[in-house]
């Protein structure tokens, strides 16, 4: 038997990148879905370097276009994936008034639009395999409590988890059932952070000081929970929303 | 893939049976020396021996059966790193039939043993930190009734809320003293174990029909708890705090 195939949207850089050599480190080959070459390779590698097997699939999640195809490609080189992680996104800080729409726009293209289209498609590929799939949507404690001047993101997000509780539902009618998971991070020290807010102590302690725990969240924190999404550890868990937020939100 | 707790040192209550029975098996397989406690001073003593750990009486809702089981823990394996709190019992009355000594009894053995429980137990991983920020992980097994309701079983929803509300609570307060000791809820769904057996028979257990607003179709299995419970106390979790996780096959959902 071959191994099992974890799909994982996003995942050149921060969670998403922690989350393919975590699910690779429990067994899974990895198909690493982004949209820079360089990057993608440097995760292939760092894969292969730990031991596990790893593809690079470059193309837009935004775009149906793109998911179908490689939707099809997938199936056809490596049949259904059992996990896919939808962990492509993107964030911006920026008081509402001086929002424009089409900021607003690409957001929701980003965060929502891509794990609407990679439900429907994970849905269909998983549909040609014979087990039990499992589908992550990497979502935000934004989604549950509100952020000053993040608006389009906090939107987002809810957006997301809400969808994925009613994905869930479907998900349960399908043979092999596919079991649809939110996992909402608080705030984590990845590029998203620094590449809105820049890096230095100011923005370790901004990210830090949130927390009832003393300490910054990481990307690998939030793999450890992709993994537990994943596998037959959580085999009854679906249509939950996974918050890991070092405390954050109950403060 | 599976995570590990290996050697540390893990209390686990309500081990006789039911969740805390299969948590107290799997606990023990990931690694951990485990102290299997139980109002059911044979069933404790038998789980215990299962598992090559300790079997001890434990009345949850006695102070000093904690010191004991605290004592117990640390007499024999050095420290304790984890609490699982399963002990609890439902009463299936409506709420405004039930009476206030059952009612009490609740409170008594789901919130009540947990805030008594809690206390003891960080007492005692701050004792051991000498110093150093205090580690440990505690699970509460709540209930997702905590966050809705069903029929007959609204007294069950309002201790369950209270328990997983103070989860959240000692979670940020433990954080914010500067303690990396985590407190989570986890929240099942139906699952099959002798509390729902005795409440819906064993028939109807086994009947697919019965199960049809589950979405995955079935109830969880004991089991299926106790791996979110090791997810929860193993160090992979170790920024989760706060937090709840739902395994019910998505039967709150709708």
């Amino acid at each position: 038997m071959s191994e099992a195939l974890a799909m994982i949207t996003g995942a050149t850089s921060g969670i998403g990148r922690a989350a393919a050599l975590r699910l690779a480190q429990g067994g899974y080959a990895i198909l690493a879905c982004g949209r820079d070459a360089e990057r993608g390779r440097f995760v292939v590698e760092a894969v292969k370097d730990a031991g596990g097997h790893a593809h690079f699939l470059p193309f837009d999640v935004t775009s149906e276009e793109e998911w179908s195809g490689t939707a099809e490609r997938v199936l056809a080189d490596h049949g259904a994936p059992q996990v896919l992680v939808n962990c492509a996104g993107s964030f911006f800080t920026k008081p509402l008034p001086d929002t424009t729409l089409e900021e607003f726009r690409q957001l929701w293209r980003v965060d929502v639009e891509s794990v609407v289209l990679g439900t429907k498609y994970g849905f269909r590929m998983m549909a040609e395999g014979s087990a039990i799939g499992s589908i992550i949507n990497v979502s935000s404690l934004a989604g549950l409590i509100g952020l000053e001047d993040c608006a389009a993101y906090c939107a987002a997000k809810a957006a997301v988890t809400h969808f994925s509780r009613v994905a869930a539902l479907e998900g349960a009618q399908m043979e092999p059932k596919v079991r649809v998971n939110s996992l909402n991070p608080g705030v984590i020290y990845t590029e998203m952070i620094t590449g809105a807010y820049g890096d230095g102590d100011a923005v370790r302690d901004f990210v830090k000081d949130g927390n009832a725990l003393d300490r910054v969240g990481t990307a690998e924190d939030i793999a450890s929970a992709v993994a537990f999404l994943a596998g037959s550890a959580s085999r009854m868990v679906t249509g939950s929303t996974l918050l890991v937020d070092g405390g954050r939100g109950a403060v | 893939m599976s995570f590990r707790l290996d050697d540390k040192v893990i209390l686990v209550t309500g081990a006789a049976s039911g969740i805390g029975a299969a948590t107290a098996r799997l606990v023990a397989e990931r690694g951990a020396k485990v102290v299997a406690s139980d109002r059911d001073a044979e069933g404790a003593e038998r789980i215990g021996k299962e598992i090559g750990g300790l079997g001890m009486p434990h009345d949850v809702t006695e102070p000093a059966a904690w010191d004991d089981a605290i004592s117990a823990a640390v007499e024999t394996y050095g420290r304790i790193d984890g609490l699982s709190a399963n002990a609890g019992h439902a009463a299936f009355q409506p709420i405004v039939e039930l009476d206030m000594i059952q009612f009490r009894d609740l409170v008594a053995v789901q919130v009540e043993a947990s805030f008594i429980g809690m206390q003891k137990v960080v007492a005692q991983m701050r004792a051991q930190a000498g110093g150093e920020p205090a580690q440990g992980s505690i699970v509460l097994t709540g209930s997702v009734m905590a966050n809705c309701v069903a029929e007959g079983i609204a007294s069950y929803a309002t201790v369950k809320a209270a328990l997983t509300n103070m989860a959240r609570a000692v979670g940020v307060e433990l954080g914010r003293k500067g303690d990396f000791i985590r407190v989570n809820a986890v929240s099942p769904g139906p699952v099959d174990t002798p509390l729902l057996r005795g409440a819906i028979g064993h028939e109807a257990m086994r009947d697919p029909g019965a199960w049809k607003d589950v979405p995955l179709g079935e109830p969880s299995t004991p089991e299926d708890v106790a791996e979110t419970i090791v997810y929860l106390l193993s160090d992979e979790a170790s920024f989760a705090t706060a937090s709840q996780l739902v395994v019910d096959g998505g039967w709150s959902l709708t």
